[in-house]
């Protein structure tokens, strides 16, 4: 049983914690079920060769090319670090092999690369780890790369830091003298995910904003904090700060009369538009952001047109419909609050 | 939507009766494989007499094998198709599943046909099957019920599996033939054929003779029979065909989607659109084309060629079933052009006057342009022909009106159509979670959803406006004419999970005013709502009632998620709303009776209506005379009478989905709805067969009676259209409690007949559930009617409550005896007068109309006092003793001398007590033959239930000398229309007399049928008497 092989790991004397594998069918001893073969149909269940049970999972390159196996998984701890592991075997060294994951929460992806594997002719374990996203997705990549064959067996998924293991971690990046601010301002980031994970609104919206003060020109840091802030409030249902997350990035970081700017100024007036929703029964107040909502979509629409008309027809489609439920909203809310 | 039920295709009916010509190129000769093969030698060789017992039934099904006259026997009324005798299934019960064999022995390795001629008397059903030895052990269409002599067969290859033969010949193949029948009635087998084939399959070439300039491929299209309903393939797609050349012969007999079924609704064929392509995929912008249809490879076996020219690149065919008989598989492959063009000679035979309806939405769907042909001449006479029957609105399977259909419709007169969003794109829980709990869902239901109100919402607000923009960018032009939107079809509820789900069940309970308490708990986070998919609702009702938290928990889960459904369904109904103003969403229910519209299924009908979440209220009825009948064709005026009450809280539109029977019922059933007060009908589903799976294109019977209906409606649109029913007096109380805890069907099958009672006597119904009547209004009604055995405690108290002041209560054995949480009550005993109260139940639980209801036996008879009538007591008798015998009048007894119907004096008010199921006794008299209506009704059952209306006093707006018609009155300041059904027998009646009290002066009363008619008006009674005969429906103007 591959499962004999898993309870080896099951401590780890890093972290202390108990590695318990949560990724289904990583000996791949239920055949592929589970798992895509990505950016190819070069994926095979292998019976030949394995590193424990009955079977293994083979990527096949007749000429170079990259692909390989990948399995989503969800409903992982916010905020904390999963360690991905898997078994590789190459015949040849015309063809490598890493284990990769990316988070799967909008507006950006976290990506992290295991290192490439080194032996030929023996299994080799590789291993990469990553910290989750709001949502608690990841995407654990087998990949290939080359020519030839790899075989893949024994795939983990393993909590590896806990937040508080993590918040330990990245608390004294924060406090040291020694660390520079653009390691200071990721950890800022870290620790508002880790925040956010428990819940603690004040502490994450600290950190958050300690990214925008530590490096207000880095754009992506800081719309990448507003984004994380804009989520969190609205998660817990703080409309009005999250259309100021929102707003913040439409009046710092937003780059104007850009396809982004458009964005981001829709992404504005939709936040305004679910606000104004949670309002009544001050219907004066849901009119005032619909109105600004209103605006907007017309500035988003006029920006669209101004680029490029056709090329952006669905977005402008989009903004047409945005429209016509605003104004109706409008109205509703004019009629419920009696107001004119 | 569920498959249609078979529909006879005359046409290929009146082939299938031909005997199969031996000049047919399929067949190398007949052989005998069977002694007395048209029973001229009575059941000699077929077990002889001992036949009688040698049939088998399906598992678990006994069949009397004494029955007289015996189950199989030689004609004894010379009833045959060839010859003077035949084989006789003679089923005096009802029978389930039941066949005769016998074995026979052929050559192994050839191709054979069986066939025989088969003749259906009552409700009985036929077909036959050879297994063993026949190579796919195929089955025969079936032969519905009162069809006369049809041919049908089987197509085999003799093999060598065998059973139970010792010492088999290598060279033989052992058969056995089976004759199954199942139903209630007789079926005739006769003139028994046996013939060796020629090898033959379906077998296609086509020659693109222009544009001849490129290579092409052929993509066909195939409407399939359930459930994959569309089968797409390519064929030559790596070489093409060179321009010029003829295709290679395509052998479509081995690919299984092309071979057909023998149960479709036209089961010999299987149409098919030919779809010429360039190589890269591009669409011919015009074709001619050259089809050769043959039985194998070879230019000697074509058996029809054609050369078709058409816009576009498709060209539709009907390619016969790969095992149909030999007769039907040389006849049948044909253009389907030539299909169109008969339906519509056969709509302009009919030669009735043009109809133009503007008010009424009276939908029909076409659908096949771009799949089954492109010809817009095709989708201009199928255009014609619907428009020719009557219809006012076309879609083209829920999906609107675009384009060309657009372009044509409108030319045709058609200013309405409808459309489908159905796309929630709620936030589904990640099949890949690691959450354990919500993994484990995920396994069990497959699709479980989080309840996440801002995403919902989100959701549903960018699904709908991608409908919307899709229908821009399809053809803006549309939107004008789109009249409703459709949000569900037989819906169900939504699987939801997590954490918000139960926190949202606790905010909702403390709105009910529960407490942790009541649910069994200390603390509110320790209660959770259970979660299921619809179909465990009934398994998981707790078996212990006397574990009342279990039991709470069960009702108030049920509730809540009713309420989330219905709340996610009233957001997809105003986002609509935000795009197309004004324009209703509705959704198909189902039945009440299959436990659709209840919180069983997540989707209580009171619920939706009360949270606006469909803002037109409709139903289909899936009841015909020759299949699902339930208690009869008109439960669509009962599915009418609920979805007009719930349509009452918001006054939103009522809608009708009225299913296919035969003409003069169609005619009946649409006489019902609108009766009712339905404006939109929607006649699922035109079809054509070509293109739709549930259709009745086919049935000449059904188009005739569709348009002879319409022609009528017309006549009397001007009035009726605006009216509606006139404010009723009387209300019948709708239990959603009763749903969740009833142990039999009794409670839903009686409700149907008292329902009926009231209609029969012209008695106008609204439903009341109640969360209406706890919120006060019984106090707009005089009588109310229940019969649930569950109701709300809250709602017994408001009961109670309205006949302290006044009301007046009509109640039978089904009178509140639990409450909501399944628990017993007695709080409404007092009300009705009675105490140490007793059931006696019957032991067969199932009250099925169909079948089951007539199979209940009497548990005692019921006199009146006063005339000596009788009436059998079904299902359930009360035994009670009277609280205030001098409050009390017995108004019939029992066997016993005790009391069986009582009227009981209560405050202001007073409760008449009916001691039996009042509905199923009315029911159980009743006789049903097929394709007719039900017959058999007795005016002193129908005393059980209506008697109390004279008792009360209650003025009706409309009397009718004769019982049994359905006579509606709709109102509006333009007149008073009068909807006329003969539900009395299929024979017309001579004369029927209606008093109708009108608001004003009436100086006129036309009927469309006949003019004119002489009335009297009296003024101080502002009362109407017209008479008139009946023959089936008519409409009476009062203006």
């Amino acid at each position: 049983m591959k499962a004999l092989m898993i309870i080896t790991l099951a401590i780890l004397t890093c972290s202390g914690i108990q590695a318990q594998n949560i990724l289904p069918n990583g000996g791949f001893e239920n055949g592929m079920v589970g798992w895509a073969n990505f950016w190819g149909q070069t994926g095979s269940l292998s019976k030949e060769r394995f590193h424990a049970g009955n079977a293994s999972a083979q990527v096949t390159h007749t000429k170079t090319a990259q692909s390989g196996w990948l399995q989503p998984v969800s409903g992982l701890e916010i905020g904390a670090v999963y360690r991905a592991e898997v078994y590789a075997f190459r015949e040849t060294d015309a063809i490598t092999a890493m284990v990769s994951m990316h988070t799967a929460s909008q507006p950006y992806l976290r990506s992290a690369n295991g290192e490439k594997m080194r032996k030929v002719g023996a299994w080799e374990l590789l291993t990469v780890d990553i910290a989750t996203r709001p949502n608690g997705e990841v995407w654990v990549h087998l990949c290939a790369d080359g020519a030839g064959t790899i075989w893949f067996d024994d795939a983990t998924l393993t909590l590896v830091k806990t937040r508080a293991q993590r918040r330990a971690e990245l608390l004294p990046i924060v406090d040291l003298p020694k660390s520079s601010i653009a390691e200071k301002a990721q950890a800022c980031l870290d620790l508002g995910e880790v925040a956010f994970g428990d819940g603690d609104l004040p502490t994450a919206a600290k950190y958050y904003h300690q990214v925008l003060e530590l490096v207000p020109n880095d754009r992506t840091k800081c719309r990448n904090a507003l984004s994380d802030l804009f989520e969190m409030y609205r998660r817990h249902k703080d409309y009005a700060q999250a259309t100021a997350a929102k707003r913040e990035i439409v009046e710092r970081f937003s780059a104007a009369d850009t396809v982004e700017g458009a964005q981001d100024l829709t992404g504005l007036a939709e936040a305004l538009g679910e606000e104004a929703d949670h309002l009544p029964p001050d219907y004066a107040g849901a009119i005032k952001r619909l109105d600004e909502a209103l605006s907007l979509y017309n500035k988003a629409g006029a920006i669209y047109k101004k680029i490029d008309a056709v090329a952006n027809k669905n977005a402008l489609d989009i903004l047409d419909d945005r429209l016509v439920v605003t104004r109706y909203d409008i109205n509703e809310d004019k009629k419920l609050g009696k107001l004119k | 939507m569920k498959p249609l039920a078979l529909l006879l295709f005359v046409q290929l009916c009146m082939l299938a009766a031909l005997p199969v010509i031996a000049a047919n190129p399929l067949i190398k000769q007949e052989v005998f494989p069977f002694t007395n093969p048209s029973f001229e030698d009575n059941l000699k060789d077929w077990a002889g007499s001992a036949a009688a017992d040698n049939y088998r039934t399906g598992p678990g099904l006994a069949y009397d094998p004494t029955s007289t006259p015996k189950t199989i026997c030689e004609s004894a009324e010379t009833v045959a198709s060839d010859g003077h005798k035949s084989l006789c299934f003679a089923l005096d019960k009802k029978v389930d599943y039941l066949y005769l064999s016998r074995m026979f022995q052929l050559t192994k390795g050839a191709k054979y046909c069986l066939s025989m001629k088969v003749k259906t008397v009552g409700a009985t059903h036929a077909s036959l099957r050879v297994v063993y030895g026949a190579s796919g052990e195929p089955q025969s269409r079936q032969i519905e019920p009162n069809t006369d002599w049809q041919e049908v067969g089987v197509c085999f290859v003799g093999t060598d599996r065998r059973y139970a033969i010792t010492d088999p010949d290598p060279a033989v193949s052992y058969c056995e033939l089976r004759l199954h029948v199942f139903g209630l009635g007789k079926v005739y087998f006769d003139d028994l054929r046996v013939y060796e084939m020629e090898t033959y399959a379906p077998t296609l070439r086509v020659q693109l003779l222009e544009p001849a300039t490129e290579k092409y491929r052929v993509m066909m299209y195939a409407r399939v029979s359930y459930p994959k309903i569309n089968s797409y393939k390519t064929w030559f797609a790596d070489q093409g065909v060179s321009p010029g050349t003829a295709s290679p012969w395509i052998n479509l007999g081995e690919d299984t989607d092309f071979q057909g079924s023998p149960f479709d609704s036209v089961p010999d064929v299987v149409p098919v659109g030919l779809h010429f392509e360039s190589m890269t995929g591009e669409a011919f912008k015009k074709i001619k084309a050259r089809v050769d249809f043959a039985y194998g490879p070879g230019e000697e076996k074509i058996l029809k060629s054609f050369v078709a020219e058409t816009p576009g690149n498709i060209i539709g065919v009907f390619l016969p079933r790969s095992e149909a008989p030999p007769g039907l598989f040389t006849k049948s492959f044909r253009p389907i052009k030539e299909d169109v063009m008969e339906r519509n000679a056969q709509v302009k035979a009919l030669q009735l006057p043009p109809v133009n309806l503007k008010l009424y939405h009276v939908e029909a769907h076409i659908a096949g342009f771009g799949r089954c042909h492109s010809d817009p001449e095709i989708a201009r006479m199928e255009i014609d022909t619907v428009r020719g029957i009557g219809f006012s609105a076309l879609s083209t399977e829920y999906s609107g009106m675009a384009g060309m259909y657009r372009e044509l419709g409108v030319k045709a007169g058609f200013t309405k159509t409808a459309h489908t969003q159905r796309a929630f794109n709620l936030p589904a829980v990640n099949p890949t979670t690691a959450d354990p709990l919500l993994k484990d869902a995920v396994k069990k239901w497959g699709s479980v959803f989080l309840l996440n109100w801002d995403d919902i919402k989100r959701n549903i607000s960018n699904s709908v406006g991608q409908f919307v923009i899709s229908l821009k960018n399809e053809d803006a032009a549309q939107i004008p004419y789109i009249k409703f939107v459709d949000i569900g079809d037989e819906i169900g509820g939504w699987i939801f999970v997590g954490k918000e789900y139960d926190e949202q069940y606790r905010e909702y309970l403390k709105s009910q005013g529960i407490t942790p308490r009541e649910m069994g708990q200390q603390r509110w986070e320790d209660v959770k709502p259970g979660s299921w998919d619809w179909n465990e609702s009934i398994p998981r009702r707790p078996k212990d009632r006397t574990d009342v938290v279990a039991c709470r928990n069960y009702y108030w889960s049920l509730k809540y998620w009713t309420w989330c459904n219905a709340r996610i369904y009233s957001i997809m109904t105003k986002e609509l709303d935000k795009r197309l103003p004004g324009i209703p969403t509705r959704v198909n229910f189902g039945q009440p009776w299959t436990n659709a519209c209840s919180d069983i299924r997540g989707t209580e009908i009171w619920e939706f209506a009360r949270q606006k979440s469909i803002t037109a209220l409709n139903n289909e009825d899936w009841l015909n005379t020759y299949g699902w009948r339930f208690s009869g064709i008109q439960l669509n005026a009962y599915l009418a009478d609920l979805n007009r009450s719930c349509a009452m809280i918001h006054h939103v539109p009522v809608q009708a989905m009225v299913m296919p029977d035969r003409e003069r019922q169609m005619q009946r059933k649409l006489a019902s709805v609108v009766g009712k007060g339905a404006k939109f009908i929607d006649l699922y589903s035109y079809g054509p067969f070509y293109a739709s799976s549930d259709n009745w294109s086919q049935d000449p019977g059904e188009v005739k009676g569709v348009a002879q209906f319409l022609r009528k409606l017309e006549g009397a649109e001007d009035v009726c259209y605006p009216g509606m029913p006139r404010k009723s007096d009387v209300a019948i109380i709708w239990s959603a409690s009763n749903e969740l805890w009833r142990e039999t069907d009794a409670t839903i099958y009686n409700g149907h007949y008292i329902y009926f009672g009231l209609l029969h006597q012209q008695i106008p119904i609204d439903y009341l559930d109640e969360v209406e009547i706890i919120k006060g209004r019984l106090k707009d009604y005089k009588v109310a009617y229940l019969s649930s055995e569950y109701l709300r405690r809250d709602t017994q108290q408001a009961v109670m409550d309205w006949v302290k002041e006044g009301g007046c209560l009509w109640t039978d054995a089904c009178c509140a005896t639990g409450d909501e949480y399944g628990q017993k009550s007695d709080l409404l005993f007092p009300v009705i007068g009675i105490q140490d109260v007793a059931f006696t139940e019957s032991k067969k639980t199932d009250y099925n109309p169909q079948y089951a209801l007539p199979q209940q036996q009497p548990l005692d008879t019921i006199t009146f006092n006063d005339t000596g009538g009788k009436v059998d007591v079904i299902g359930k008798r009360a035994s009670f003793k009277l609280t205030e015998p001098a409050a009390t009048t017995v108004l019939a007894q029992f066997q016993d001398q005790t009391p069986a119907v009582i009227e009981h004096r209560y405050g202001k008010g007073k409760v008449y007590f009916v001691g039996t199921l009042a509905g199923c006794s009315y029911g159980w008299t009743v006789k049903r033959d097929v394709g007719k209506i039900e017959v058999g009704y007795r005016d002193v059952n129908r005393r059980l239930i209506t008697d109390f209306i004279a008792r009360t006093g209650v003025k009706l707006p409309l009397t009718c000398s004769a019982s049994m018609v359905e006579a509606d009155l709709l109102e509006s300041p333009a007149g008073i229309g009068v909807v006329l059904t003969n539900y009395a027998g299929e024979e017309p009646l001579k004369t029927i007399s209606l008093s109708i009290t009108v608001p004003k002066k009436i100086t006129s009363v036309r009927s469309v049928e006949r003019g004119a008619l002489p009335f009297t008006y009296d003024s101080v009674r502002k009362v109407v008497k017209v008479s008139l005969p009946l023959s089936l429906v008519d409409f009476l103007v009062l203006k």
